[in-house]
C-alpha cells in the first residue's frame, strides 16, 4: 500500500529528530561510564571502543521503549490508521523503520471509504487508592461487519482529537455515536473529561456495583 | 441435534426467542432442544451447546465470560438493548451479539452464523493487537502474511497487523476456503484468480508465492473451489 499524507496525527510520533535527541541521553551515560571503565581497568587505548559498546547498549535497551510512550493514529485521505507496536523487537524494527520511511507497515489500515460508524466510549479502570482512570475508545464499526476498538484518546490537546473526528464525519460521512457528548465536555473548557466521566458513572449507579464487589 | 440454554432476564422475550430460534433451524433440517442451567453443568461435550446470554452492563459480560468458561460451551450468542457493549462484549468473543433494538436483522444474522458454525465454518475471528481488539470478516481476508513474529491481514475493509503465528490464526479461522500456500503465506482461495506453477495470482493482481511442499493442496483446494 502506497504511502500517503497524513491530514490529522493524534498522539505522539515517533520522528527521526526525537530518536535523535532521545540518543544524546545514552550518549553521555555512555560517555561517563566509558570513562570510569577505561580509567578503572587502565585500558586507556580501548576508551573509544568501551564508549561505543556501551552507547550501543544503552540505546537498544533504552530507544525501542519510545515506541510504546508514544503512541499514535493518524488521517491519511484514504485510510485511517493505528500504530500498536508491542514486544520488543518489533519495537526495534519500528524505529529502524523510521530512518528508511517505512514505519507504514506497523500501522492497521483501515479503508475511510470501508468505515460505516465509530461509536465513543470509555473502559475505567480502578487502580490503587480506588481512584478510577479512564480510557477513551473509539469502536469502529466496518460495513462488512468487521469490529475494530482502541484507545483513541491519545493526546493532551482535545482541540486536534475533535477536529479530526470531525473530519471523518463531515469528509466521509462516517456515523459518530457519542452517547455521552464526550466531544462536548472536550470542548468544553471548564470541564475535565474525567470529572465528567465520573459524574455519569455515579448517576448510573456504576460506582454503587463496583464498591458492591469489591 | 443442538441443545441450546437460554439466559435472558424478560421471559416474554425467552419465549419469543425459542418459537423463532426452532422456526429458523427447523427451515434449515436442525433439530434444536432447550436445556436448563442444571443440564449445561454436565451436559455431553460431543454436542453443540449454544448459550444464550442476555447483558446488560459490563457485570452481565463478565458474567457471561465466566459461564462460557465453567460451561466450556460451543458458543455464546449475547443479547442486549444496550448497543454500545458490542464492542467491550469482544472479549467474550460471542458468535453474534443480537441488539434487541434491531432484533430481526440481528437474528437473521445470527441463523446464518449458527448454520456456518455447525459446519465447522466460522465466519468472524477474532484478534489483539496492542490496546486494541479486532473481529474480521472472514469472507473478506484476502490473504495472511508473515513475517517474524507478525502477521499482517490484508483484507478487503484494510490491513491489519497482528502478533501471532500462521499456523494458530488458520486454526483460529476454521474455514475450509483458506490454504496455506508457503510458509509465510494462506490465502483465500474465493480471491484467487489464476494458479500457476511457483504462484498464484489474486483477483487483485497480487502475485502470491506457491511453496514446493504446499503445491498439491493448493491445486486441490482451487480446483476444487472451481469444479
Amino acid at each position: 500500500m502506497k504511502k500517503s499524507e497524513k491530514i490529522f496525527v493524534i498522539g505522539k510520533k515517533v520522528t527521526k529528530s526525537f530518536i535523535f535527541l532521545f540518543a544524546l541521553l545514552p550518549l553521555s551515560f555512555s560517555l561517563l561510564v566509558g570513562g570510569m571503565v577505561s580509567e578503572y581497568f587502565k585500558l586507556g587505548g580501548y576508551e573509544i571502543i568501551i564508549i561505543a559498546i556501551t552507547f550501543l547498549v544503552i540505546w537498544l535497551l533504552f530507544i525501542p521503549n519510545m515506541a510504546r510512550w508514544r503512541q499514535h493514529w493518524d488521517i491519511s485521505e484514504q485510510y485511517f490508521e493505528h500504530y500498536a507496536v508491542d514486544g520488543y523487537f518489533q519495537q526495534l524494527k519500528y524505529i529502524l523503520s523510521i530512518f528508511n520511511g517505512t514505519e507504514d507497515m506497523f500501522a492497521f489500515k483501515i479503508k475511510l471509504t470501508e468505515i460505516k460508524s465509530i461509536r465513543l466510549y470509555w473502559n475505567t479502570v480502578w487502580i490503587i487508592s480506588s481512584t478510577p482512570l479512564h480510557s477513551i475508545y473509539f469502536g469502529i464499526t466496518l460495513k462488512d461487519g468487521s469490529i475494530v476498538t482502541f484507545r483513541s484518546l491519545l493526546t493532551t490537546s482535545n482541540r486536534e482529537y475533535i477536529d479530526a473526528v470531525n473530519h471523518l464525519k463531515e469528509k466521509y460521512n462516517i456515523q459518530i455515536e457519542d452517547k455521552y457528548n464526550l466531544l462536548g465536555a472536550m470542548e468544553d473548557p471548564g470541564m475535565r473529561l474525567a470529572e465528567y466521566i465520573d459524574k455519569i458513572e455515579k448517576q448510573e449507579g456504576k460506582w454503587r456495583t463496583q464498591n458492591d464487589q469489591s | 441435534m443442538i441443545k441450546a440454554n437460554i439466559i435472558l432476564k424478560d421471559d416474554n422475550l425467552k419465549k419469543v426467542l425459542k418459537s423463532e430460534i426452532k422456526l429458523f433451524l427447523n427451515n434449515e433440517g436442525q433439530d434444536v432442544t432447550f436445556v436448563e442451567e442444571a443440564y449445561v453443568k454436565n451436559y455431553d461435550r460431543n454436542e453443540i451447546l449454544v448459550l444464550f446470554f442476555e447483558i446488560a452492563n459490563s457485570n452481565d459480560i463478565k458474567r457471561a465470560k465466566e459461564i462460557k468458561e465453567c460451561t466450556h460451551a460451543s458458543c455464546i450468542i449475547l443479547l442486549s438493548k444496550d448497543e454500545s457493549l458490542v464492542f467491550e462484549a469482544l472479549r467474550v468473543n460471542p458468535l453474534q451479539f443480537i441488539r434487541l433494538n434491531n432484533f430481526h436483522e440481528d437474528f437473521k444474522n445470527m441463523i446464518e452464523s449458527l448454520l456456518d458454525y455447525m459446519k465447522n465454518i466460522d465466519t468472524a475471528v477474532t484478534l489483539k493487537s496492542g490496546t486494541a481488539t479486532i473481529r474480521l470478516n472472514v469472507k473478506n481476508i484476502m490473504f495472511i502474511e508473515s513475517f517474524g513474529h507478525y502477521l499482517i491481514i490484508h483484507s478487503t475493509t484494510g490491513q491489519y497487523q497482528v502478533r501471532e503465528k500462521l499456523s494458530n490464526i488458520i486454526e483460529q479461522i476454521n474455514n475450509p476456503s483458506f490454504i496455506r500456500t508457503h510458509k509465510s503465506y494462506i490465502i483465500n482461495i474465493n480471491f484467487a484468480e489464476k494458479v500457476l506453477s511457483d504462484k498464484l495470482i489474486l483477483n487483485n493482481h497480487l502475485e502470491i508465492p506457491i511453496g514446493r511442499n504446499f503445491k498439491e493442496k493448493v491445486m486441490q483446494g482451487y480446483h476444487g473451489l472451481v469444479e
